[in-house]
């Protein structure tokens, strides 16, 4: 070794210059440039000072200093190559960063000084740190080839027993696999790159989990760390726009809803929604919201209030989210994945330090878009115009709506002077008073931590949400706990048990006329009538005293309370190596109740004296589950992945409802329904229970680590089908090969990673609601005698004999790529989904004892794809530098009909399309409008000569024969003008997040969009004849210049309802509109404090706090409403101001 | 190599122990079978499941699952739709009851097809029933009357459908009633028809009571039988029948209510009426079916009672103002239809009233039905809902007198005199001729009889159906629109075995 001599000289001479403490390393460390003017220095004293401010060290043996000259710098923020070679420039010596060491060596010296390091095995700490410099916990660092390793604790620091030359692998869910070699380092300082869309990290694919790697079909996942849940009271709320063809769709804003998820579509009848399995638990089957079904009550069944049964899992336990989109991956899990599956993975226990977090956040939440309306004064104008336009009509005054004379008749009197007019009030509008500021807290604390035997993850959450509209909230308690245990060297064990009560006031809001909530009572609120009386009264309005005052709906009682209890447990063998035998059960216990009371001061009230009904529903699921897996390296190039089971799962289900009416005084609310004296009080119970069983087996083999075969079958069966048609097999079949890994493919520089993927499998759908057999019931009874009720007997379902599982195919077929040295990474999926044996309800014919029966008949196809790319516009220079990336998604899809039954022909109206990509699955029907009719009586256009005048025109496309068959136009508007207008599935549904990062702050902005047609809510919301002429509804004001007789230039309807064509008219194309929006989320600022700050105390070890906007603002031509929101007036959606903080101690 | 042997053996025992437990747990598939809780498939063949069967064949009456359908006052009710397509109302709501107004009536206007798909399978059931109750030992007596009860409902539901839709086959067959795939069959004659709805009156009135008290008021009796009858014969313009009918009628103790507004109200609970024939009865805290609406339909918004009893007042229904004005100014039954309506009192008790003419509303208040003292629901009210009355069945055989005698005879002239002595107006002048006298009950029958839902019927009797839309202005009163057109999918479904109307495509 002819380095010895010189090294055993530098370890005995003093003069050569030593490594730094650790503490100065560590200090110095994060230093990113230099700054350091020295004139005419010794080179030694020059790299001194060099070595204290980069914090590197420097290695060198003494006599290499001996020929060097004195050097002059004068460095501003430089970097330390830059500092160095101006450092080195005319000295006989060069250098090599290796790590954080600088060797010096001669310059005509080849060999690399690398040989000098210590040989000895040495302890050796160091901290894992993400692109920010921030410390990553849990990351796992194992020396390639001994199988030791050790876990960062949550600072992301570790230590370890080192030797020259051990190559580390450090790997953790959320980064890029990393392998990196000791150079006999006293500290290392390693910096992991985030993947999101890491090839190396673990996907779970249902009964199992692979590297995303060998994944072979369409899956998406999403880290729980990217969900922002800081308002949502459930995960689904944070999914919008996350993952490519996850569509969330949210009807209503009430505290604690539920919302939408749907995964590519589903052009199913029997759609029961994406499958929901937490930790391999189908969730499901749960009780679900109340409705109420009698008395009052029955008036609102559920009244736009729904409440997310997914609310029982703290969103913050969540550790990732996957979509199984195509039904090669989904197809595992058979019969209810029809609609897609979404695999939830919930935080767990590491070994290492236990450590406590705790994550709070308090926000303002505002109305986002309040239903407009018009004020006092111009109602008031308006509501007299409409009465002068109705007597011009009523009067047949020409020229526009015949030939009277205006002077010959009883002349036209105002509804409100201008005296009354000017006098009118100008307070806010009863929309707004509905409203109030709302604001959202919560609170999240977990525990974790274990050693090599026992490992757990413990926490508690606290949301309270207090709505934008008055007498609305939402609270939720919940806490989880989870253990995982090796019992021995074969048998591990584990237990999770979740625990959630949710209360929440709800507010009844959507529906029509007299059977609508609060927000339908505000829209139709006359503004010049006082909200509330002077003695604090509740008063209707005089032109239409049936519906209620809008702010008497707060003093309705209306409590939904929830509680779920889930617990599951496993046991897990290893009989040899790679095999494994599994055995899981799990029970789940979800119990709803909903309590209400209409009391004396809400309209409804007062009619029955005081109304009360409790209702109450439950299920219990039971589920056991066995399953043998194994996994093989068999040989070098040979890897097997298979895994075979068996599920049962059983769900009770039980409702209970009683209610009374005429109470003595509100103050006994719900508290005492025996109290009420209504002569026939209401009671209710109901049972039924479904079960489920299923065999299932998977296989996948992997060639040379990257060409990957899946093949899978699951066998389901169900309780709900007939006796011989309770079983159905799905299976599935794909095939991914990463290219990239190719020798032939190295050539082509800018494609980093290229993998194709073709995959086929069958999934089912049996959710309809109903079962194939016989059911008579007594939802038929008489009265006689003085209103006694005689019990009615009656078939209320006929047996289905054949009725069966529905069937969807899907063919997949994706890449996934990286280009330019990952800088663009991405994927791209088509799809094409046939459902056959549709399961739907096939009319009997007209007359006969019941309409119909569920069968298998028809035949659906959704076709589409899916865009997804993140690129790394920006990367940090350095760590903690600034960086900037991009995330985008794109989908589309189209559902339309490949055959209908026998029986749906039948009654298939002749103007629909019967079969192909034009016969829509979900159309908009309509007539086609062709513009505003600006002429005068009886001179309209020939198929509508007699229109009013400022009315839409129709177009006349077709006419029936007499044998009901369309002929071309008949000259005349009927029903066989109607036809398809468009379709009310999205045409694209896009995400776009920005993420910049500096130091320790990072912000987010995140856009998610769609591109859509909706109807548009001015027609049934703009002031007309029907409804503030008549009932003096108030009504939404419109930016464009309607017809009338002052105005008979106008370009918008007129407010006269035509008796002949009005019905044409107000389902016409006119009123179909683009509602495509972007909507600004997300836009959230976020500060990690730096570690140095937090070193000089013991109690916190991190701390991040943020600010947060979401629905910042949203772009959109969509009049009036908010175009996400379901326009059949719901609980408007809500914009929040969110501060939060996150702490780790 | 022992060793190794072991080991494989343990490999393989543990396989199988695995394999071994799968199979066991395929022993589950046998709890694949479907659990109904509460099935009730094995009592239809029972005394209860039949008597219930009956039970729910009643319900057609007050529109089974529709809201306010049957006799009830929604938009599928008979006694609606008799009212707004006639003479007798408007509808201040605009919209679709336009369309009832001119007769504006196509296949695909569900309002007048509706009521085909409700009723058809009314029949039906009936006739599966009348079938069970063969095979079900109970007391005889009761037996026959339940039987009469079926065949009595079955000719009331077919007749509904004759008038409303003409000639529809009736199934009579069990089996084919039960079977959704038995094969169309084209649409009888109505001749046909009506043999088979005379048949079940007729046995029907031979099986049942001539009129139920107390409990089974309510149920069909033998006058309410032979009154469906008398109202087929006079469709059939076989008056000699109807007058024959009537006159069995009059032999069974019926007799005018001394006041005319007492027959809309909560005094005739429990049959108390003694000439109520056959009502739905009703109540105010049941659903949406057994229970009088009509008041919320017809009051105007600012309607208060001057009982001080709240009432939902929607304001829809109107008696047009060219019929109210043909009431004499001192009838008794003007109490029930108003010009001037009640909307409050004055600080001294005074009961404030407003002219509805003069405040431009589209005719007369119709308010017909006395509010429901028990303030149980504004809305909801127990007043019953009556079907046939024996005043009605008066003013029918007066009508079927004059025709069987070319003019009326004292008998006719006592039976319309009745109900006008009543009313409080004077009887009719001796010597009027035939036509003279019809056109006197014509107008007899609006006064008496309106927003009970015969209008319709009487007009096309009369052949003035379609006449008195076209004097209204309307352009779609073509002469065939005094039937129905049938929905749409009756005929497709049928492949076109089923004929639609004519007149309608």
């Amino acid at each position: 070794m002819p380095c010895k001599r010189p090294f055993r000289k530098w370890l005995s001479g003093a003069r050569i210059l030593l490594l730094a403490s650790l503490l100065q390393m560590n200090l110095a460390a994060t230093a990113q440039t230099i700054t350091l003017a020295v004139k005419n220095a010794s080179f030694q004293k020059a790299l001194e000072e060099l070595r204290s401010k980069s914090g590197y060290n420097f290695f060198y043996v003494a006599s290499l200093l001996e020929n060097t000259q004195p050097v002059t710098l004068d460095l501003k923020n430089a970097p330390l190559k830059e500092a160095l070679n101006q450092l080195m420039k005319n000295q006989p010596l060069v250098y090599e960063i290796k790590g954080r060491t600088v060797v010096l060596k001669k310059a005509s010296e080849k060999e690399s000084a690398g040989t000098l390091v210590y040989a000895e095995r040495a302890a050796v700490s160091g901290q894992i740190k993400d692109e920010n410099g921030n410390g990553i916990p849990g990351a796992v660092i194992t020396i390639k080839g001994t199988g030791k390793s050790v876990q960062t604790d949550n600072n992301g620091r570790f230590s370890l027993d080192l030797e020259d030359g051990n190559v580390l692998v450090i790997t953790h869910v959320s980064y890029e696999e990393l392998e990196w070699i000791y150079r006999g380092q006293s500290t290392i300082d390693i910096n992991l790159v985030s993947a999101s869309k890491s090839l190396s990290s673990v996907i779970v694919i249902g009964y199992g989990a692979i590297k995303q790697k060998n994944v072979t079909g369409a899956v998406s996942k999403v880290e729980g760390k990217d969900l922002n849940s800081s308002v949502a009271s459930s995960f689904q709320q944070t999914l919008q726009g996350k993952a490519a063809g996850v569509q969330v769709l949210q009807a209503t804003g009430q505290p604690g809803a539920g919302v939408t998820v749907q995964i590519r579509s589903n052009p199913s009848f029997a759609n029961a929604g994406v499958l929901y399995v937490i930790d391999g638990v189908p969730v499901n089957d749960n009780a679900g919201q109340p409705e109420m079904n009698a008395g009052v009550g029955s008036k609102y069944k559920s009244g736009g209030v729904d409440k997310s049964p997914m609310n029982f899992i703290n969103p913050n336990d969540i550790e990732s989210i996957q979509f199984l989109k195509d039904a090669s991956a989904a197809s595992i899990y058979g019969a209810r994945a029809g609609a897609g599956v979404v695999l939830i993975t919930t935080k767990k226990g590491v070994e290492g330090k236990s450590t406590l977090q705790y994550t709070g956040t308090y926000g303002i939440q505002r109305v986002d878009k309040m239903y407009p309306v018009y004020g006092a004064r111009e109602y008031m104008t308006e509501r007299n115009l409409l009465g002068e336009e109705k007597w011009y009509k009523d009067n047949k005054i020409g020229p526009w709506y015949g030939s009277v004379d205006g002077s010959t008749v009883t002349p036209y009197k105002p509804f409100y002077t201008q005296q009354e007019i000017d006098n009118a009030p100008t307070g806010k509008s009863a929309t707004d008073a509905i409203t109030q500021s709302g604001n959202t807290q919560q609170h999240n604390i977990s525990l974790t931590g274990g050693n090599n035997k026992t490992k757990f993850f413990a926490s508690g959450n606290y949301f309270d949400q207090k709505g934008v509209l008055i007498g609305t909230d939402f609270k939720r308690y919940n806490g989880r706990l989870n253990i995982d245990h090796i019992l021995s060297k074969k048998i591990k064990i584990g237990a999770n048990i979740v625990v959630s009560n949710a209360q929440s006031n709800n507010t009844i809001t959507n529906g029509t006329l007299e059977n609508g909530g609060i927000v339908t009572a505000a829209i139709y609120w006359a503004p010049n009538i006082p909200l509330r009386g002077t003695d604090g009264s509740y008063p209707l309005s005089p032109y239409y005293p049936n519906i209620p005052n809008p702010l008497s709906y707060a003093t309705i009682s209306d409590l939904t309370k929830t509680n779920r209890f889930l617990t599951s447990a496993y046991g897990e063998w290893s009989i040899i190596s790679g095999l494994k035998a599994r055995a899981g059960f799990s029970y789940d216990q979800s119990a709803s109740k909903r309590s209400t009371y209409f009391p004396k001061t809400f309209l409804y009230g007062t009619q029955a004296n005081g109304s009360a009904e409790i209702i109450e529903s439950g299920s219990q699921s039971k589920l056991y589950e066995y399953t043998l897996s194994y996994d093989k390296e068999i040989s070098a190039k040979h890897h097997v992945n298979a895994v075979a089971g068996y599920t049962f799962q059983q769900t009770d289900w039980e409702g209970l409802n009683a209610g009374n009416q005429n109470f003595l005084s509100d103050i006994s609310q719900y508290y005492a329904l025996q109290s009420g004296q209504s002569d026939k009080p209401i009671v209710g119970s109901s049972k039924s229970q479904t079960t489920w069983a299923s065999y299932f087996a998977r296989a996948i083999y992997t060639f040379n680590g990257n060409i990957s075969l899946q093949a899978s079958v699951r066998r389901d069966g169900s309780s709900i089908f007939a006796n011989n048609k309770k079983w159905g097999y799905f299976p599935a079949v794909s095939a991914g090969w990463v290219l990239s890994d190719e020798s032939w493919m190295s050539a082509l520089k800018p494609v980093s990673y290229l993998k194709v993927r073709v995959g086929y499998g069958e999934t089912g759908n049996s959710s309809f609601a109903s079962a194939a057999f016989a059911q008579y019931g007594t939802s038929l009874n008489a009265y006689f005698g003085n209103n006694s009720v005689a019990s009615g007997l009656a078939l209320i379902r006929a047996e289905s004999p054949n009725l069966t599982w529905e069937t969807a195919g899907e063919i997949n077929v994706g890449a996934d790529f990286a280009l330019f040295n990952n800088r663009i990474t991405g994927s791209v999926d088509y799809f094409n989904k046939t459902i056959r044996n549709l399961i739907a309800f096939v009319p009997y014919p007209a007359g006969f004892i019941i309409n119909g029966v569920y069968g298998n008949a028809g035949k659906t196809r959704s076709t589409g794809y899916e865009v997804s790319l993140e690129s790394k516009n920006i990367r940090a220079a350095a760590s903690g530098g600034f960086s900037w990336s991009t995330n985008i998604n794109f989908s589309h899809y189209r559902n339309f009909w490949v055959e209908r039954s026998p029986e749906a022909l039948k009654v298939l109206p002749k103007y629909e399309n019967e079969k192909g990509r034009n016969a829509l699955f979900t159309p908009f029907w309509g007539y086609i409008a062709e513009g505003i009719y600006q002429g005068n009586a009886g001179k309209g256009p020939a198929q509508m000569a007699n229109m009013l005048p400022g009315g839409v025109i129709i177009k006349d496309i077709h006419g029936y024969d007499a044998n009901g068959n369309l002929t071309g136009p008949d000259g005349k508007i009927t029903d066989a003008d109607r036809t398809y207008i468009g379709n009310q599935d999205p045409r694209f549904i896009f995400g776009i997040g920005n993420t910049f990062k500096y130091k320790g702050f990072d912000l987010n902005i995140y856009f998610s969009g769609v591109k859509q047609q909706k109807w548009s809510p001015v027609q049934a919301g703009r002031a007309t004849e029907k409804d503030m002429l008549t009932f003096g509804f108030n009504a939404m004001p419109t930016k464009d210049q309607r017809w009338s007789i002052k105005n008979t230039g106008g370009n918008f309807p007129t407010a006269l309802f035509d008796d002949t064509y009005g019905g044409y008219q107000n389902n016409s194309t006119y009123w179909l509109v683009d509602a495509d929006f972007l909507r600004a989320r997300n836009i959230t600022l976020g500060y990690s404090i730096p570690a140095k700050l937090l070193a000089n105390q013991k109690i916190f070890s991190a701390i991040r706090v943020s600010f947060d906007v979401q629905n910042a603002f949203t772009i959109t031509k969509y009049p009036g409403l908010d175009p996400e929101l379901s326009t059949t007036n719901y609980y408007p959606l809500v914009k929040s101001y969110v501060f939060g903080i996150n702490a780790s101690f | 190599m022992k060793r190794i042997n072991n080991r494989t053996l343990n490999k393989y025992f543990s396989l199988a122990c695995v394999c071994g437990g799968m199979i066991l747990f395929s022993a589950c598939e046998k709890k694949l079978d479907y659990v109904s809780f509460g099935d009730l498939n094995s009592v239809v063949k029972t005394p209860e499941g039949v008597t219930a069967a009956v039970n729910a064949a009643y319900t057609g009456l007050a529109g089974g699952t529709d809201w306010q359908g049957g006799w009830g006052a929604g938009t599928y009710g008979w006694r609606t739709q008799a009212m707004m397509t006639t003479d007798e109302g408007v509808c201040a709501w605009g919209n679709d009851w336009g369309k009832m107004h001119t007769l504006n009536f196509t296949p695909d206007f569900d309002w007048v097809t509706h009521n085909y798909t409700r009723y058809l399978p009314y029949i039906s059931r009936i006739t599966i029933t009348l079938a069970d109750i063969q095979t079900i030992q109970i007391d005889e007596t009761l037996k026959k009357r339940l039987i009469g009860e079926l065949k009595a409902l079955r000719a009331q539901y077919a007749e509904q459908l004759y008038f409303a839709y003409g000639p529809l086959t009736i199934i009579t067959d069990p089996k084919i009633a039960a079977d959704p795939y038995a094969a169309p069959v084209p649409r009888p004659t109505a001749e046909q028809m009506v043999k088979q709805i005379e048949q079940d009156f007729l046995e029907a009135a031979d099986a049942l009571p001539d009129r139920f008290t107390g409990g089974n008021y309510g149920r069909f009796s033998k006058a309410a039988a032979l009154t469906g009858l008398m109202k087929l014969y006079m469709h059939e313009k076989q008056w000699e029948k109807a007058v024959a009918a009537g006159n069995k009628i009059k032999t069974m103790g019926y007799s005018l209510q001394d006041k005319y507004e007492d027959l809309f109200s909560i005094a005739n609970k429990n049959g108390a009426s003694p000439e109520m024939i056959l009502a739905v009865v009703c109540t105010a805290t049941g659903g949406d079916q057994y229970t009088n609406m009509w008041l919320a339909h017809a009051l105007p918004a600012d309607y208060k009672d001057p009982s001080g009893i709240t009432l939902t007042a929607w304001g829809g229904y109107k008696m047009k103002w060219s019929s109210y004005d043909k009431f004499a100014a001192n009838d008794k039954r003007l109490k029930v239809v108003l010009e001037n309506y009640p909307i409050g009192k004055d600080g001294s008790g005074n009961i404030i009233y407003k002219n509805a003419r003069t405040a431009g509303d589209m005719g007369a208040v119709p308010v017909k039905f006395g509010p429901d003292p028990s303030k149980a629901n504004s809305q909801k009210s127990a007043v019953d809902l009556p079907i046939y009355r024996y005043g009605d069945v008066l003013l029918m055989l007066a009508e079927s007198i004059n025709e069987v005698n070319g003019g009326p005879n004292s008998d006719a002239y006592d039976a319309i005199n009745l109900i006008r002595t009543r009313a409080g107006v004077a009887a009719l002048p001796q010597g009027l001729n035939k036509a003279q006298f019809l056109a006197k009950i014509q107008d007899e029958r609006l006064f008496e009889l309106w927003g009970e839902g015969w209008r319709r019927d009487d007009l096309i009797r009369w052949n003035l159906f379609t006449q008195r839309a076209a004097n209204d202005g309307s352009s779609t009163a073509e002469s065939f629109k005094v039937l129905y057109p049938l929905p749409r999918t009756a005929v497709t479904q049928s492949n076109g075995i089923i004929k639609q109307n004519f007149g309608y495509n």
